[in-house]
């Protein structure tokens, strides 16, 4: 249910999660609040980047707990090791049922002016955005723009951890009227996508 | 309902016939305002289910006679609804306004913080807006009945025998043991309010009325609630570990910003819009969120991203961030440091702390993967970088497709 031209769902969905965070951020310490409120929720999307670092003696439990510690772990170009963003794939697919009829995409005339509607509407934009999503260049999900690549990130795609394979696991149903099985829909969408989804 | 609304919406909550009968015998066109008054009419009970009296008040209320109706386009019909619930909020067209301490009583004081009647309208079109914009089989947003500011006149006609004199059902916080903020007893809430609209010129109370989400494990549920918010059930039944209740939220937070435009900055545990289980909330004050973490969208205050003002706003919120930031990385951590060294002992709490570890132009950089050079040149492009990546966030993630049937 993705964009077809979208061949790298989890780095879409990524970078949509990096701008709610920011700003989430950014509007919450105009407020004098420090924190992600919505970080509760990211910190298990995000399980590698959990655990505690202590700034300025302030303990904090997670990088969205301090701007400047989730300004530096992540960025939008490149998928953080260890996410769950795979698993936020499927929830968005299953929450979107296939016979959805809504299209969700505005009228481009709905859309406020601006740079934004230049950057919403002009074929250079969207081929930039394209090209972010590009195989080839993110084919092991953590090769960077630049080409560069973490052997350990790499290595990490290639063999899931434990703690993976077990939340790539659910046992009940999200779908209204039956179980899911998890193993039918992924053969179903390595048929559609042509590759096997670990 | 559907005749009432704005938005073109297939299912969701509807009225049932006494209410259409009602409606129809007014003599002009039906407002939102008389649906509120015909619905807080007919209220026999009412629970509070959030009380931070200085920015919102939520009540679930039971209606007698009248009767909603709720569509979720499933083939097994569902059960008629009883309940609806109301929020309620100030507003005041110069937020800047100073206002008064409600009463010496309270400690710490209570003060009403409104919003932007905007802003309030806001949160019930956006509610609306996400209904309609999802299949109506997995909507887990609240669908909303009617909003509309209150004049004081209209509070007091409206909310005074429910608050004052049917409060037979309801359960209240003890002061002892009250979180900041909250008034109390549902006298005390109508009192407070009341007294502030009568103290402040251009001061609203703003009601949302919307769809209750309400879960009783075990029990049937009178509403589409059981299907669409099985995980949000399962989670507080604690049939369903954290991480997959984690992962269901921000599929839903991304869907929000793709598909329905809007970015909250407000999605934490504490916004109570739902609640679980009646005997464990509200006992105390301290404890009353313990054992229903809920994340139910709160949408007030959210970035609309349809609304130029909000889309201006976020850049002007950047444009500020940046300008503030120092430049270098070493830089930041070196201003950091004194600024937390020159603050008082007494005021070094967390949060205060957290918030003097300022960020740099570097970093951000490197967020946005803009190249680093000087600071006005780097500033420049890190706003065009932040245009485009919210654009990219309003790109549908789907496209529409051919429905063969």
């Amino acid at each position: 249910m993705f964009d077809k031209k979208s061949k790298n769902k989890p780095l879409d969905v990524h970078r949509r999660l990096m701008m709610i965070a920011f700003i989430d951020f950014m509007y919450n310490r105009t407020q004098e609040h420090p924190y992600c409120q919505c970080g509760e929720i990211l910190k298990e999307v995000y399980p590698e980047q959990k655990g505690s670092k202590t700034i300025f003696r302030v303990n904090i439990t997670s990088l969205f707990k301090d701007f400047r510690s989730f300004l530096t772990a992540f960025n939008l170009l490149e998928l953080p090791v260890g996410n769950l963003l795979k698993e936020v794939v499927i929830d968005i697919e299953d929450i979107l049922s296939p016979d959805e009829r809504i299209t969700g995409q505005l009228p481009e005339n709905s859309i406020p002016n601006l740079s934004l509607v230049h950057t919403l509407g002009s074929k250079r934009s969207r081929g930039d955005y394209s090209a972010h999503t590009d195989t080839s260049r993110t084919k092991k999900t953590h090769i960077s723009d630049t080409g560069q690549q973490s052997s350990a990130a790499f290595h990490r795609q290639e063999t899931p951890s434990l703690f993976s394979r077990i939340v790539s696991w659910r046992p009940w149903s999200w779908k209204r009227g039956g179980t899911r099985k998890i193993k039918g829909i992924r053969n179903r969408k390595s048929r559609r996508n042509g590759k096997i989804l670990h | 309902m559907n005749k009432h609304r704005n938005y073109s919406q297939k299912g969701g909550l509807g009225f049932g016939d006494a209410i259409e009968d009602d409606l129809s015998k007014l003599p002009h066109d039906i407002t939102d305002i008389d649906i509120i008054r015909l619905l807080l009419s007919d209220v026999k009970a009412f629970h509070i289910l959030s009380d931070t009296s200085m920015h919102a008040i939520v009540l679930e209320c039971i209606m007698d006679k009248y009767e909603l109706t709720m569509d979720d386009m499933s083939k097994t019909p569902l059960p008629p609804v009883k309940s609806f619930c109301v929020k309620l909020g100030f507003t005041h067209s110069d937020i800047t306004t100073r206002l008064d301490v409600y009463s010496d009583k309270f400690d710490p004081p209570i003060i009403p913080c409104p919003i932007l009647p905007a802003k309030a309208r806001a949160e019930g079109e956006i509610q609306k807006r996400l209904w309609s914009r999802f299949p109506e089989s997995t909507t887990f947003v609240p669908d909303v009945i009617a909003h509309s500011p209150l004049t004081p006149e209209q509070f007091k006609e409206m909310f005074e025998i429910i608050l004052k004199k049917r409060h037979d059902q309801y359960r209240f916080v003890d002061y002892k043991g009250r979180n900041d903020g909250v008034v109390g007893t549902p006298e005390h809430i109508y009192d407070y309010v009341v007294t502030q609209l009568q103290r402040h010129r251009g001061l609203q109370v703003y009601v949302i009325l919307m769809e209750m989400i309400k879960y009783k494990p075990g029990q049937n549920h009178e509403s589409r609630n059981l299907q669409v918010f099985q995980p949000l059930h399962k989670f507080r039944e604690g049939t369903m570990s954290r991480i997959y209740f984690a992962l269901r939220v921000a599929a839903q937070l991304t869907l929000m910003a793709a598909k329905g435009k809007v970015v909250s900055h407000d999605t934490h545990s504490n916004n109570v819009m739902g609640i679980t289980d009646d005997t464990k909330n509200y006992s105390d004050g301290s404890k009353m969120f313990d054992k229903s973490k809920t994340f139910v969208y709160d949408f007030g205050g959210a970035f609309d991203l349809t609304q130029q003002a909000d889309i201006n706003s976020l850049n002007e919120l950047f444009i500020e961030l940046c300008q503030s930031a120092m430049l270098s990385s070493g830089e930041a951590t070196v201003n950091s440091e004194r600024l937390v060294d020159a603050m008082q002992p007494e005021k070094k709490t967390n949060e205060a702390v957290l918030l003097k570890n300022g960020i740099c132009i570097e970093e951000l950089c490197k967020f946005f993967g803009v190249e680093f050079t000087d600071k006005r040149k780097s500033i420049a492009l890190l706003l065009a970088s932040f245009k485009k990546k919210l654009a990219i966030v309003l790109l549908c993630l789907i496209k529409s497709r051919k429905i063969n049937h």
